[in-house]
């Protein structure tokens, strides 16, 4: 008989997703997919942004989710979760920027969409999609380590220290690379000043 | 109007994901397509390993036959009179030089093997090692065959030499005592063919009148029985038998290929003074045969098959037949310095010093090999056989008894006596080895130069340029 899916109502999340894991590092399968379910999209959501390309970022949540849950007996705190599955999602996006740069170099790659620019929500003005554009072709040609720190620095707003966790960097050089990436950004792309 | 880009640019973006990429994320169609991957991966591998199979039986054979190193079909190699001689590099890395007037006719390159004819002259032939292809080069008396060795041959009129300079080669031919034999690095075997040797002899009688009528005068002289004369030397007989008839030149090569005998049947019976013995197929041929015009070199062929399968039964019992000496009963004669030959010859000719130094050598008497190697520069300094004896002078000094000194005196004394042309790079090259050993860095750089003046991509370029570069 199956086991019965009763997830106690916790009224914290990472509770929750604390339980779900250690469901699922238990072999219970449902477990795996509620996982899914909760983070799929956050996670296509940040590779989108990270490398620009929605179709790619799909595939890459793939390969994030796979080697979660191939890995996920070595979360030693369950409820950080989302965090460690972050991680994960960087560093798939950090290795498709890399390899995307040396297919360029041999002539190899083509741009797919628009980069970010593709994900403009439908609030954005005409102005503000064309400076989209004009960044996601200074993106392209920063390095996969400061686009990476940039992004989720000025993208996606994420904290310094948590930059440099999910880059595993330190804060020094994750503050070293966003000054750079920013410092170029700021040549092409009209943003407005940090608050 | 905004037209700066907000910070953090997220407040521009949609949040919202499609549902196809979250179905196109799931894990379930990753692992799918993980599993076809794999299964994919696996036939890549499969293909990948056919491939490499392929390739390297492909490899194995080179390509099929064999080619020399531009791609080209091999051709005769016949090297001039003057120069250097010619060599030619085949697509397996083997190469044959053959001195200036020699000729190697190459007779079949298939995938498995390789045969050359070496029609006359000296060639050397250093075969790449670890081929499936087996060389051969037959040399008239004899075939050598080789796996992966460096060897010279010498074709003369009246002989073929063999000397191997590394691996080993099987020597095989009809003259050969036991008609094969093994021969290791250093070795050398000569094989000498009497008839030619003869043929030589008679002809140098021909042109003195006095010479070529003496052995006429002997046969005739002589009772035209064999049974009557045990005592007379089968040529004798042989010759009293065919009544110094002469053979047309082109019946020459079927005596000395050893064509079958006429049939006893054709021969008279009722020949004056012939017995039993004049069954003995060799003289009857020249009695019945249309080509009873036989030469005085052809009666020679003759004996020396009379010589080779004597019938003890078609004597008779009265008569003991004459006990040749070694010499005399094979048709060829065989030198050998080789393992198998346990009592090397006793005299104090060149050839057998160096016979003798060999098996000094092969015992690890490198001291006696020394002694007699340098012998034979003392007693015959223009003899041929000098600088191949200084040669090998050297390369016992430097490889056996580590004296680079004397090996160095030894290496340009081979030189300045004239090396055979196929040695002549090898002796260059093992001065700079001297120098080498010697630590000796402006010499071994000053023979390298001289070296790469002569060969300046020789085949021990590598390695001069390594005993000549390094400190």
């Amino acid at each position: 008989m199956r086991a019965a899916r009763i997830i106690p109502a916790h009224a914290d999340a990472d509770q929750a997703t604390g339980e779900l894991v250690g469901r699922a590092c238990r072999g219970e399968g449902w477990a795996k997919e509620a996982l899914f379910g909760r983070f799929v999209r956050p996670v296509i959501r940040r590779l989108s942004r990270l490398v620009g390309d929605p179709e790619e970022a799909a595939d890459l949540a793939q390969d994030v989710f796979l080697t979660a849950f191939t890995k996920l007996d070595r979360l030693q705190n369950p409820s950080v979760f989302e965090a460690w599955i972050m991680q994960i999602a960087a560093r798939r996006a950090h290795d498709a920027l890399r390899k995307r740069r040396l297919l360029r170099l041999l002539g190899l790659y083509q741009p797919a969409s628009d980069g970010i620019a593709a994900l403009a929500s439908a609030e954005a003005t005409p102005e503000q999609r064309a400076e989209l554009a004009l960044l996601a072709r200074t993106l392209e040609r920063l390095g996969a380590a400061e686009r990476i720190a940039w992004t989720l620095r000025y993208v996606e707003g994420e904290q310094l220290e948590d930059v440099a966790r999910m880059t595993s960097c330190s804060l020094a050089t994750a503050k070293r690379r966003i000054k750079r990436a920013h410092d170029f950004v700021r040549q092409h792309v009209e943003v407005e000043d940090e608050a | 109007m905004k037209a700066k880009l907000p910070l953090p640019v997220h407040e521009v973006l949609r949040d919202d994901v499609d549902e196809s990429l979250v179905r196109r994320a799931m894990p379930a169609t990753a692992i799918r397509r993980r599993r076809d991957l794999r299964v994919r991966a696996q036939w890549a591998l499969a293909a990948a390993l056919l491939a490499a199979v392929v390739v390297l039986y492909a490899r194995s054979d080179d390509g099929g036959a064999l080619r020399s190193l531009d791609g080209a079909v091999p051709t005769v190699i016949d090297a001039p009179t003057s120069g250097d001689g010619a060599h030619q590099r085949f697509s397996d890395g083997s190469v044959v030089s053959v001195a200036p007037g020699g000729r190697v006719a190459p007779l079949a390159l298939e995938p498995r093997a390789a045969v050359f004819l070496l029609e006359r002259g000296t060639a050397m032939f250093d075969v790449t090692p670890g081929g499936s292809r087996r060389w051969s080069v037959e040399c008239g008396l004899l075939t050598v065959e080789v796996i992966g060795t460096r060897f010279v041959v010498e074709r003369r009129d009246d002989a073929v030499t063999v000397r191997v300079e590394r691996g080993e080669v099987l020597v095989r031919g009809e003259r050969v005592p036991d008609r094969i034999r093994r021969l290791g690095a250093g070795e050398t075997v000569t094989v000498r063919d009497a008839l030619a040797s003869a043929h030589q002899a008679t002809d140098d009688g021909a042109s003195d009148p006095a010479l070529a009528q003496a052995p006429r005068t002997e046969a005739t002289a002589q009772p035209a029985t064999a049974t009557s004369e045990p005592s007379n030397s089968y040529a004798a007989r042989a010759e009293s038998r065919v009544d110094g008839r002469k053979m047309s030149p082109a019946d020459a090569p079927i005596v000395e290929d050893g064509a079958p005998d006429v049939a006893a049947s054709a021969r008279p019976a009722s020949e004056p003074g012939t017995s039993e013995a004049a069954s003995d197929a060799p003289l009857d041929r020249g009695r019945t045969t249309p080509r009873d015009r036989v030469p005085a070199q052809s009666q020679i062929s003759v004996v020396r098959e009379d010589l080779d399968a004597p019938e003890p039964g078609s004597r008779p019992a009265d008569v003991p037949p004459p006990r040749p000496t070694p010499r005399e009963r094979a048709p060829v004669e065989y030198e050998s310095n080789g393992a198998a030959d346990a009592a090397a010859p006793n005299t104090n000719a060149p050839v057998d010093r160096l016979a003798r130094a060999d098996a000094a050598r092969r015992a690890r008497d490198y001291v006696g090999a020394v002694a007699e190697l340098e012998a034979i520069l003392a007693q015959y300094p223009p003899h041929p056989q000098s600088a191949l004896a200084a040669f090998t002078l050297g390369a016992v000094e430097l490889d056996d008894l580590n004296r680079p000194e004397r090996a160095l005196a030894a290496f340009d004394t081979a030189i300045a006596r004239g090396i055979p042309i196929l040695l002549r790079e090898d002796a260059y090259a093992r001065r700079v080895e001297a120098f080498y050993r010697l630590n000796d860095v402006k010499g071994s750089q000053a023979a390298a130069a001289a070296y790469f003046a002569r060969y300046p991509d020789g085949r021990r370029a590598a390695l001069v340029r390594k005993w000549s570069s390094a400190p």
